[in-house]
């Protein structure tokens, strides 16, 4: 028996000491990049500021087509009053994959992989303090879409108390009473819903998959610590970001694109693109090379 | 041709056996799997036929490795199971490092000497020689090992009686 118990210790203990091997004595140095949120952070959808001055009838259209409609009568201070024109509404629409993956907002809702058709944040300011609906107020929001289908998408609104912001559908999470449907319309501009919450709003579908894949990122060359990975989703234009260069969720077989994104210390841009089938979970070894801010943008423009 | 005569060598003193010994010489062939090194062995078991035994020993890691380095240290074996000619053993090990070519390395803090200690455990089997396979942790690099190899057991105390015939 003590025999017995010195055999299984011992494995217990070789199993635990097999799990913390290093190979640093024959690492080769591997490149280091440095944070690429200031490139992209240059590179993404400058917010819209609209002022507004006076009753009208609207809308107010953004740059890509966005159309809002809004009353005051909706909108309240932090502390609950009402207030009184001048007003500014905000606005940031990321339509393409492009301007998502700039904008570092993947279409994640609770660890599962959205199908979207677009997301915008929208804002209204006044005297610099945020406003928020007063209840049971909402603003009608349409997004432009070439071939929006009735009773497809669902309104998601962004949860910011997490990082990458979270979708999510329940309005119930921030205390607010649902009383609109939730689901997109269809009208002459594209996808149309009542909100019932500023902030950031996404028109999306939940990818019903009942198998999902992991990609794992590693590298024998490149520090992967400061590189942003992203993997789109063409076919549900879905856009997914690793964290701790993994990506998980990702629906059995659909092709998926890799681009990673990294700026080393002075100030060149990398870049590593990839197309696989998401057939199996993969680790994906990656080799980032140097590349002209005008071809990553290409590269993210035929996404 | 090194190897092999290395080899041939630990054959020859594995020929020279007895049952009753109480001393075992033995040779060992090394891999390192985290720095796939390739190294050689040389080891003497005090107490051989006990359970706790006694293990000076010496590897030396080849020059054509990615780790060029050579070790001298002890090895404390405690037998776990016995079945037959089967034998499986725990053993700790404290060693003096000499790594030959640690300027090659980028590990940060990396010198040219090195205490280590290693855990591991091994099994051995046959009569006479023995063969024997280990797995081992080295502690303070956190690299694994694994060491096959032959142990032959001389008698005790009648050395100079008996000549053996690997010296011939």
């Amino acid at each position: 028996m003590k025999k017995s118990v010195l055999f299984l210790m011992s494995i217990l203990g070789l199993v635990v000491v097999w799990s913390a091997c290093s190979r640093d004595r024959i690492e080769e140095d591997l490149n280091e990049f440095e944070s690429p949120n200031t490139y992209l952070d240059s590179k993404k959808q400058d917010e819209q500021v609209f002022v507004i001055d006076s009753a009208g009838t609207g809308p107010i259209i953004g740059n890509q087509g966005t159309a809002i409609w809004g009353g005051i009568d909706c909108l309240r201070l932090p502390n609950g009053d009402t207030i009184d024109y001048p007003f500014v509404v905000k606005l940031v629409e990321l339509y393409s994959a492009k301007d998502m993956i700039y904008y570092q907002m993947p279409t994640v809702g609770q660890g599962s992989a959205l199908e979207s058709a677009g997301e915008i944040r929208l804002r209204a300011e006044k005297d610099g303090q945020l406003l928020s609906l007063a209840e049971p107020c909402a603003f009608k929001v349409s997004m432009p879409n070439l071939t929006p289908q009735q009773n497809y998408m669902s309104v998601f609104y962004g949860n910011e108390s997490v990082s990458p912001v979270d979708w999510r559908t329940d309005l119930s999470y921030w205390g607010i009473t649902a009383l609109q449907s939730g689901v997109f319309d269809v009208d002459t501009i594209g996808y149309t819903a009542y909100i019932e919450k500023l902030g950031w709003i996404n028109a999306d579908r939940s990818i019903s998959s009942s198998t999902t894949r992991t990609f794992t990122f590693d590298s024998d060359v490149d520090d992967l610590t400061n590189v942003a990975i992203f993997v789109y989703l063409p076919g549900s234009h879905t856009v997914l970001q690793a964290e701790d260069a993994v990506v998980t969720g990702i629906p059995n077989g659909v092709d998926a694109k890799v681009i990673a994104i990294a700026v080393n210390g002075s100030g060149t841009l990398f870049h590593f693109y990839d197309e696989i089938i998401a057939n199996s979970n993969q680790t994906i070894m990656v080799e980032m090379s140097s590349i002209t801010d005008a071809n990553l943008t290409n590269i993210l423009d035929s996404l | 041709m090194y190897r092999f005569q290395v080899l041939l060598f630990l054959f020859l003193l594995g020929s020279c056996n007895s049952a009753e010994a109480q001393i075992s010489f033995g040779g060992s062939g090394l891999y390192n799997l985290q720095t796939e090194s390739v190294g050689v062995g040389a080891r003497v078991v005090f107490r051989s036929e006990k359970s706790l035994q006694v293990v000076p020993q010496f590897s030396y890691f080849l020059p054509f490795s990615k780790v060029n380095e050579w070790t001298v240290g002890l090895s404390i074996q405690q037998r776990i199971l016995k079945y037959r000619n089967f034998g499986f053993y725990g053993l700790t090990h404290a060693g003096y490092n000499h790594w030959i070519n640690f300027q090659d390395s980028k590990m940060k803090g990396a010198q040219q000497t090195n205490w280590n200690a290693e855990l591991g455990a091994g099994a051995q089997w046959g009569r006479g020689v023995k063969f024997f396979a280990e797995w081992r942790y080295n502690v303070h690099f956190q690299e694994a090992h694994l060491q096959l190899g032959l142990i032959g057991a001389v008698k005790n105390g009648q050395r100079k009686k008996e000549k053996c015939a690997a010296y011939n």
